[in-house]
């Protein structure tokens, strides 16, 4: 495991570097190192990455942890995969990861560099036509702007000045957010007048929340007329709750699709957790500063 | 000059709210036809696409997107052509490709969905195509050409029970089942899990009898409708290679009465009840 950081850290690519900052004069000044058009599906958002001149459709996961080409890219790009000593990583659901590739000539949107490391995912993992994912290790040496509205994803150098970076409203809500150990970040928002914490993951299609964390915050039992369960694709129990409002600071998400899981069921998420995935997330405008551990928010279209 | 700067403030603001309006019917119709709401769905990106200033990077996502709900509907001729409108501004991309040939299909194009899935394999696009065109073959009476996208499909996804199911289904009626390869792929599968007991059945380990018995078994009773369906869609078609088309054709006629409407099997043991007539 120890290894497999060491080399995934290397990778932190980051070739893809922002640009020295001029001088303290500019300090203030917003710098957007590449714009990509994203893709909006039902898995998430997905941006166009470029590996020895062959496009790859990455997903972007904030929910990840290492960035990763599934096995057709890799056999597609005529890539080497490489063991990773003494290390192995598996895949929720299954699959195991214990190799990675070193791609070379990498183009994310006009960031570029020469070479790349990735793990490489077992295929079945992704939807057709995704190629792999972008994590944390990556996304979290940027800023990273989702404009949904626009159909657009952009990285700014994280060199800023401090709450200088809302260039698309007037308005906004500003969250302070931490990091988990794992780089995922965690959301404190409001669920129908209750706090929690959620993490926020790009790469979810839906938000899942832990049905005994709902039951316990909200005071409903498994017997809820209100609980609705639902099919999942593996017959396993899920559950909708009619739930009215989660705010982001100033910012709320009229009746958010939460899927509700059981403990016993989500190992996924973790007991007692919740996930906020695309459903909602992409009825917002997102502009993460890892740096400044804040997360600036308006609704999707709130655009000057 | 005050009244013509507030009439431009103004308009950028109608624009702005316009563009936000299209958006959130986007963000409503990907939310739906995430849900199956294929009507909510429709009507969602049907606005948007009239509203005329959604984000052009969008657009071929709201097609594409209305065209699955058309799908969800089974309403197939308006989804090509929302695919085929997809296609227009973003031409070559894969996902609407893969759609595009899933509705050609859907109206008996079969040509032009072969043609489709082709160019996405040429294009190394996904092996999950191999699956695609290989259900497509086998729709069409291509067993070998069946067989030899299963057993591609299979190459890339050795861990898909199911696809080795077909593997060895379509290689029974291209007249290629051979047991003793069929019980070397299984070997990597939980025969305490389902499929096991259909897959034994390919691989000669056990009778029809005994794979449709061993369907009404399951921790979760809710699994035992769809493990019957299953058994008997692909107990039918091992019969059908025996051949017994007698015994064949009534387990298929009783999968597609009794199977969820939402399966493969469902709708392919319609297309092959239609062939044995």
């Amino acid at each position: 495991m120890i290894r497999a950081a060491a080399i995934l850290a290397a990778a932190a690519l980051l070739g893809l570097a922002a640009p020295a900052r001029a001088g303290d004069d500019d300090a203030c000044h917003l710098y957007r190192l590449n714009q990509m058009d994203m893709s909006i599906t039902d898995d998430g958002v997905t941006v166009p990455m470029t590996v020895a001149g062959q496009k790859v459709e990455l997903l972007i996961d904030t929910g990840g942890i290492y960035s990763m080409l599934t096995e057709d890219v890799v056999t597609a790009l005529g890539l080497t995969p490489q063991r990773i000593a003494a290390a192995q990583f598996m895949m929720w659901g299954g699959g195991r990861i214990d190799r990675y590739v070193d791609a070379t000539d990498i183009d994310l949107g006009g960031l570029k560099a020469p070479h790349m490391k990735f793990l490489v995912m077992p295929n079945g993992h992704m939807s057709a036509g995704l190629g792999g994912i972008l994590a944390p290790e990556v996304l979290r040496a940027y800023d990273d702007d989702f404009d949904f509205a626009n159909g657009r994803f952009s990285l700014f150098s994280p060199r800023h000045c401090d709450g200088k970076v809302v260039y698309w409203a007037h308005d906004w809500s500003a969250i302070d957010f931490s990091v988990d150990e794992v780089g995922h970040v965690r959301l404190p928002l409001t669920l129908d007048g209750q706090n929690l914490k959620m993490t926020m993951d790009t790469g979810a299609s839906a938000s899942v929340m832990s049905l005994e964390l709902a039951e316990s915050l909200f005071g409903f039992d498994d017997k809820s007329p209100l609980l609705k369960r639902v099919e999942t694709e593996d017959g396993s129990a899920a559950y909708r709750y009619p739930f009215q409002a989660l705010t982001f600071g100033g910012v709320t998400v009229s009746h958010p699709d939460i899927l509700l899981v059981p403990d016993s069921v989500s190992h996924e998420i973790g007991a007692g957790r919740a996930l906020l995935g695309i459903g909602v997330l992409r009825q917002l405008h997102l502009y993460i500063a890892y740096r400044e551990k804040k997360l600036y928010v308006t609704a999707a279209g709130a655009h000057i | 000059m005050h009244r013509g700067v507030l009439a431009l403030s103004f308009l950028l603001l109608a624009a702005a709210a316009a563009g936000a309006a299209a958006y959130d019917d986007f963000a409503r119709g990907l939310n739906a036809v995430q849900r199956g709401e294929s009507d909510t769905a429709i009507a969602a990106f049907s606005a948007a696409i009239a509203a005329g200033d959604l984000s052009p990077g969008l657009m071929p996502q709201a097609y594409r997107d209305r065209g699955i709900a058309y799908l969800q509907k089974g309403d197939c001729d308006p989804a090509l052509a929302d695919f085929a409108a997809g296609l227009k501004l973003k031409p070559a991309d894969g996902d609407i490709t893969r759609q595009h040939a899933r509705a050609a299909a859907c109206i008996g194009k079969t040509d032009i969905a072969l043609a489709d899935l082709t160019a996405l394999i040429d294009a190394k696009f996904s092996s999950d195509i191999y699956q695609d065109r290989g259900m497509l073959r086998w729709r069409t009476g291509d067993f070998p050409g069946a067989a030899s996208d299963f057993a591609a499909y299979i190459a890339a996804r050795p861990w898909d029970a199911h696809g080795t199911l077909w593997l060895e289904m379509v290689r029974a009626r291209a007249g290629q089942l051979q047991p003793d390869v069929a019980a070397h792929d299984a070997r990597q599968y939980d025969d305490e899990k389902w499929p096991a007991p259909l897959l034994a059945l390919y691989a000669g380990k056990s009778t029809p009898e005994q794979a449709l018995a061993a369907a009404a078994v399951a921790r979760d009773a809710a699994r035992v409708p769809v493990q019957q369906c299953e058994a008997d869609f692909y107990t039918g078609e091992w019969l059908l290679a025996k051949p017994d088309p007698e015994g064949g054709k009534a387990l298929i006629a009783k999968a597609h009465r009794e199977c969820p409407q939402d399966t493969i099997e469902y709708e392919d043991a319609g297309i092959e009840l239609a062939r044995l007539r």
